[in-house]
């Protein structure tokens, strides 16, 4: 079932358009909310919370393509149930990708220094944009779907060690370019 | 904290990214490039190694500026190796913790700070990322002509140490290979010198127009199962004088060291042992046979 016949079902309110959304993406949004809260439970919920939001949102939106609508809505709600329920906790795989960028984030003075999180969205699509596929593709997995460098070597079909090279390369490139953006967090 | 309002950022990045790095995962492949990208990118590489190799004679290099030794390491009172872990590898501190005075230019960003004390409690820190036995509350910093992953500097005691990477530090040994590249080998070698096992006499200096060649055969070397009786082997050889100290004397004045035993094929790089390819026997092995070195004393 296509993307635009499974709008087609939310739009006439049949549950059947739920069963297709599991059925198509519920492999990619489990993995990636699995990524941030290491709990298979926890992230069920999550992923059939983001089913619900949705089923409330469309109608009237229509998300086309859907699965990057789906992600979004599965990742920032797996970022709140994780913040809620690990403030203490700091040994996971998010936290583990946040520290490892932290360092390579230009810092500003003040609050009022602060890039605005429009313009930096604007300013990291220009950034993932001067990528090359393979180098956008990793740095996506590991600092969108929070995947560990083993699971990056598997669908990059590179090695470990030169995911890690490669990704340090890429942080690198990522201070530089804000750097040269001015922008400041 | 920076990294959650980057993270918010990233969320409402382009559909297209989103979508694009989902798709190899939900379709259970991995990416495959063409080999018409790839020999089209082989040939790219092949041009320009060519223009570079036929240029680098009349460019004009700039020179590195020297990154001196000002003080030596001080004797460690617990008996402990002086190391550090960062960033998923295990670093050594170069010459045992002696301070160097670092160009200026040369320092890059800070890395993080020496917190946890592996010498007070091993079992819990040693596996920790800016863990240490030695700078503890030191500051790490890049260090600009390097890859982090080779080298960086910790400032200690109003001096900088450089921490020179010898392992990762869930065991895995380097690949010599992306290791060598990492470093920039060869690019900023200027000599590679052979000294005795203790690394006191020089006995030797490789020709300058075969030093590329000995480092990319080296860099063919893998990680060697070895064997009780080849652990005695190389002892034996370490014995017998015929293991070598070899250094690839840097462009900054520093050097990278390793310990060879050509009549084994075994190479040393950071904690590992590495079988070096028969390649590197037959090009290289004659240089080795005529060196004579005094046995070291058995205490």
């Amino acid at each position: 079932m296509d993307d635009a016949q499974i709008i087609e079902l939310l739009f006439r309110r049949s549950e059947e358009a739920v069963r297709a959304l599991a059925e198509q993406y519920g492999g990619v949004c489990r993995r990636l909310s699995v990524n941030v809260l290491k709990n298979d439970l926890d992230a069920e919920e999550c992923v059939n919370d983001a089913y619900l939001a949705v089923w409330n949102a469309v109608p009237p939106a229509r998300p086309l393509p859907l699965l990057p609508y789906l992600c979004k809505v599965v990742r920032n709600l797996s970022i709140e149930r994780y913040r809620k329920r690990h403030a203490a906790k700091r040994d996971d795989a998010l936290t583990q990708s946040w520290d490892e960028l932290e360092p390579f984030l230009p810092s500003a003075d003040s609050p009022e220094a602060q890039t605005d999180a429009q313009e930096l969205t604007r300013l990291l699509n220009v950034y993932l944009e001067s990528l090359t596929p393979r180098d956008r593709l990793l740095f996506m997995r590991r600092y969108w779907y929070f995947d560990t460098y083993p699971e990056i070597a598997h669908v990059s079909g590179l090695s470990e060690k030169n995911v890690s090279v490669r990704l340090t390369r890429l942080r690198k490139k990522l201070r530089t370019f804000l750097q040269e953006n001015e922008v400041y967090l | 904290m920076k990294v959650e309002k980057f993270s918010d950022a990233m969320q409402n990045v382009d559909d297209r990214f989103v979508a694009g790095a989902a798709q190899p995962q939900s379709a259970g492949k991995t990416i495959r490039f063409t080999w018409k990208r790839l020999a089209a990118a082989a040939a790219c590489l092949c041009l320009l190694a060519a223009s570079v190799f036929a240029a680098r004679g009349f460019v004009f290099q700039p020179e590195t500026e020297p990154i001196v030794q000002t003080a030596p390491a001080s004797d460690a009172p617990n008996g402990m190796r002086r190391f550090m872990n960062w960033n998923g590898m295990r670093y050594e501190f170069l010459e045992n913790g002696a301070v160097y005075q670092i160009p200026e230019g040369q320092l890059g960003e800070a890395l993080g700070t020496l917190i946890h004390d592996i010498a007070a409690d091993p079992e819990a820190n040693a596996g920790k990322d800016l863990s240490a036995t030695y700078a503890l509350g030191g500051t790490v910093y890049e260090l600009k002509n390097y890859d982090t992953q080779f080298r960086v500097a910790v400032e200690y005691d109003d001096g900088y140490c450089i921490c020179q990477s010898t392992a990762f530090t869930d065991g895995t040994p380097l690949d010599p290979a992306s290791y060598f590249t990492l470093a920039g080998f060869p690019d900023n070698i200027q000599a590679v010198s052979v000294f005795d096992h203790s690394g006191s006499s020089l006995l030797t200096q490789l020709p300058q127009k075969e030093m590329e060649q000995f480092v990319a055969a080296l860099a063919q070397s893998v990680p060697a199962q070895l064997s009780d009786e080849q652990y005695q082997q190389i002892g034996r050889a370490q014995r017998e004088g015929k293991s070598f100290r070899v250094t690839f004397d840097l462009d900054d004045g520093t050097s990278y060291g390793f310990y060879l035993i050509p009549s084994l094929n075994i190479a040393m790089f950071g904690d590992g042992r590495y079988t070096t390819p028969q390649d590197f026997s037959d090009t290289f092995g004659g240089l080795f046979d005529g060196l004579e070195q005094q046995a070291p004393p058995v205490y």
